[in-house]
This record gives structure tokens, sequence and C-alpha cells, in this order.
């Protein structure tokens, strides 16, 4: 069963989860096994884009060792077989430039969505 | 048509944050009344509605006291669910994420909630019927 | 795909979200997938009849609208207020796509 995820909110709660917790969730369900892909829209389209950091965050004396790096969980994700591809429109709405956007991700147009879904016997919004 | 049938049911959101999560109960509600098989799993803040230690309080602005108010919990509206499937002989699981109740410190639940992995998750969504994720925004 | 449900809930006078998921939803009906977004909690506010409204272009575009029955008396919003197409329904309708097979995506 081909299974496609698709991630529409971004930088929510990264700096506490270290992660993204839908792109590090649709990790594991590959590791168990699903067949699965991964669309970014909305703000998500600019996990993609180079150049992001994340300085460890210190509060109250409590520094943070590990930033979220969500370039890393992206290239692994590809580096295993699966699909991350990323809206258009939604890129160029908020002035990314498709050249830095790591290579991995494809970018696909927003009137291409309906025969992408239909490509996938379930699609989860996340 | 739908008794029977098994549907799992993603939940991401906290108690008492999100319409979201009073609307994802309803549907719940409606699959059980139906008699269809229902999983929850839940991630995230979802972890804590089915947390033991939630209370009820009063409403001093409405001048109620803590019975008079009579505060839904959502945890009462899982023991719910549950005594309702047994009731209609439909399945019912809530697992709850395993990191999430962790990092929560989440991990004293009512009876009959397990604990488990997005493993389950995935194991629950390939037996089941249909999912749908319900997610935080 | 046999069919779509959108289960939207965002005001869409205050999110872009809901424009793009009645582009979707139209799309999806171009391509012969019967489709429907379901209008619950501040979604609700969108089956009320406007001049351009979204859900008369969701309409006009072939888009099923229904809306949760539960958040038009919670918003007070009588029937005769909704825009013309809109079906005032229930939560049962997410049971039953999701209990049909159907591709349920909740926004």
């Amino acid at each position: 069963m081909k299974h496609l995820n698709i991630v529409s909110s971004a930088y929510r709660a990264t700096i506490e989860e270290q992660d993204d917790t839908v792109v590090w969730v649709t990790h594991c369900l590959r590791n168990a096994g699903a067949d699965i892909d991964m669309l970014l829209c909305g703000a998500a389209v600019n996990y993609p884009a180079a150049g992001q950091q994340v300085a460890p965050v210190t509060i109250g004396g409590r520094t943070q060792k590990h930033g979220p790096d969500v370039h890393e969980q992206i290239r692994t994700f590809v580096g295993n077989g699966s699909k991350v591809m990323a809206v258009r429109e939604d890129l160029d709405e908020r002035g990314i430039d498709h050249r830095r956007l790591l290579q991995e991700v494809q970018v696909i147009d927003r009137k291409a969505l309906p025969s992408l879904l239909k490509n996938y016997d379930r699609v989860w919004h996340w | 048509m739908s008794k029977g049938k098994t549907l799992t049911f993603v939940l991401m959101d906290p108690p008492f944050e999100a319409s979201r999560t009073t609307t994802a109960m309803r549907a719940i509600d409606a699959a059980l009344r139906r008699g269809v098989n229902c999983n929850v799993f839940a991630y995230e803040g979802a972890v804590m509605l089915p947390f033991r230690h939630q209370q009820p309080h009063p409403n001093p602005v409405h001048g109620r006291d803590a019975a008079e108010e009579d505060h839904p919990l959502p945890r009462e509206w899982v023991a719910g669910l549950m005594a309702m499937a047994k009731e209609r002989d439909a399945a019912f699981n809530w697992v709850n994420c395993g990191l999430c109740v962790d990092e929560r410190g989440a991990g004293d639940a009512i009876d009959g909630v397990q604990r488990g992995t997005p493993a389950d998750l995935w194991k629950m969504a390939s037996t089941s019927d249909n999912t749908v994720v319900v997610a935080t925004a | 795909m046999r069919e779509l449900l959108i289960v939207e809930t965002r005001d869409a006078d205050e999110h872009r979200g809901p424009e793009r998921m009645v582009d979707l939803a139209a799309g999806m009906v171009s391509s012969g997938v019967p489709s429907t977004i379901f209008l619950t909690e501040n979604a609700a506010f969108a089956a009320r009849r406007r001049p351009e409204g979204l859900a008369a272009s969701a309409i006009a575009a072939g888009v099923s609208v229904a809306v949760d029955h539960f958040a038009l008396q919670e918003r007070a919003i009588t029937e005769t207020e909704l825009e013309s197409g809109v079906d005032p329904s229930s939560i049962d309708m997410v049971i039953e796509h999701l209990s049909r097979g159907n591709c349920v995506l909740w926004r």
C-alpha cells in the first residue's frame, strides 16, 4: 500500500522536540514497513531551504545539546528510498529561491496535486 | 454499513486547547455508536487526554462549586468511550505514544490505556479499514 | 481514490488554508474524484451566504459542501442563512466516508 504524508505545519515545537515530529513519525512509519513518501506544503516548504541553523537554546542555565536538524531528517528519509516533494506555489509565495533547496526534494506544481494524490492508496494530512 | 469496520484515529492536541479534540471525540463516539471498532493513537499532547490526575474545579465567576460546574474531563470521555465500546461489542484500543508520554510525564493514564510506539500506529493503520489523522494546528 | 472528504475546521477569513482545500477539492472533482468539504468548528462561518463566498465557489466547481449542525447551532447560524447548496449534516458524515474507504483529510 503506497502512502503519502502531507506536512503543512512547520517549526512547531521543533526546538523542544529537537526534530520536526511529523517528519520524525514519518521516518518511524517507514522503518515499521510503510511504503511512504512526504509532501511539504504551506510553511513546511521552507524545510529544504539551505542555510538554516539552529543555535542551541539556553534557558535558565540549561543549554540544549542537539538542536533540530530538519535537513538531516529529509536527507536520511530520501536516502532510504522515499520521496520528498514540495509545492512550487507555496515556495514562490514565500519568496524561496528554488536553487537554494536541498537537491533531494522534488518541486511539484499545485495543479499536479490531484493526480499525485490519486497515486497513493492512503493520504494523511498532518 | 459501518458496523464491523475498524477505523484508526490519530490525535495530537492536548486537552483543553483546541476544539479539534472535542470534534474528534464526537467522531469516535459516533463511530462506536454504529458498532465500528476504533483504534486511537495518541501522539504528542494527546497523550494527556487520558491522564489519570485531571481534576474538576469550581467556577467562581459563575458561583458554581466543582460539583455544580460538572466540568467534563477528557479522561472521563476516554473512559466513557471504552465503556460504550464494551456495551456495543465493539473493540476500542487507546494507545499512547510512549516517547510522547515520557517527555510529558503522562505515564499515569486511566486503566485500559496502552503504551506504544509509531510501529503500533502502523500496525493499527495496516489492519484498519481506514485511518484519519487529526493533526494539531 | 474513490472519493475525498475534507474536514475543514479553520475560519476562512483568518486562514488561507481553506481556500487551498477548495482548490484541491475542485481539482479532484475535475480529475474524476467526487469530493466533499465538511465544515465544522470555525469553518462553519463559511457556510453563511455571502457574495463570492468560499462555499459558493466550491459548489460552483462541483464540490459538495456540508456543514456540521452542531457548529451551526454553536454560532447561531440558522439554516435559512446558509449558502444555497450547503447541506446541514452531522459528524456521522465523517464516519460514513471513513467506513466507505474514502480519503479523509482533516484540516
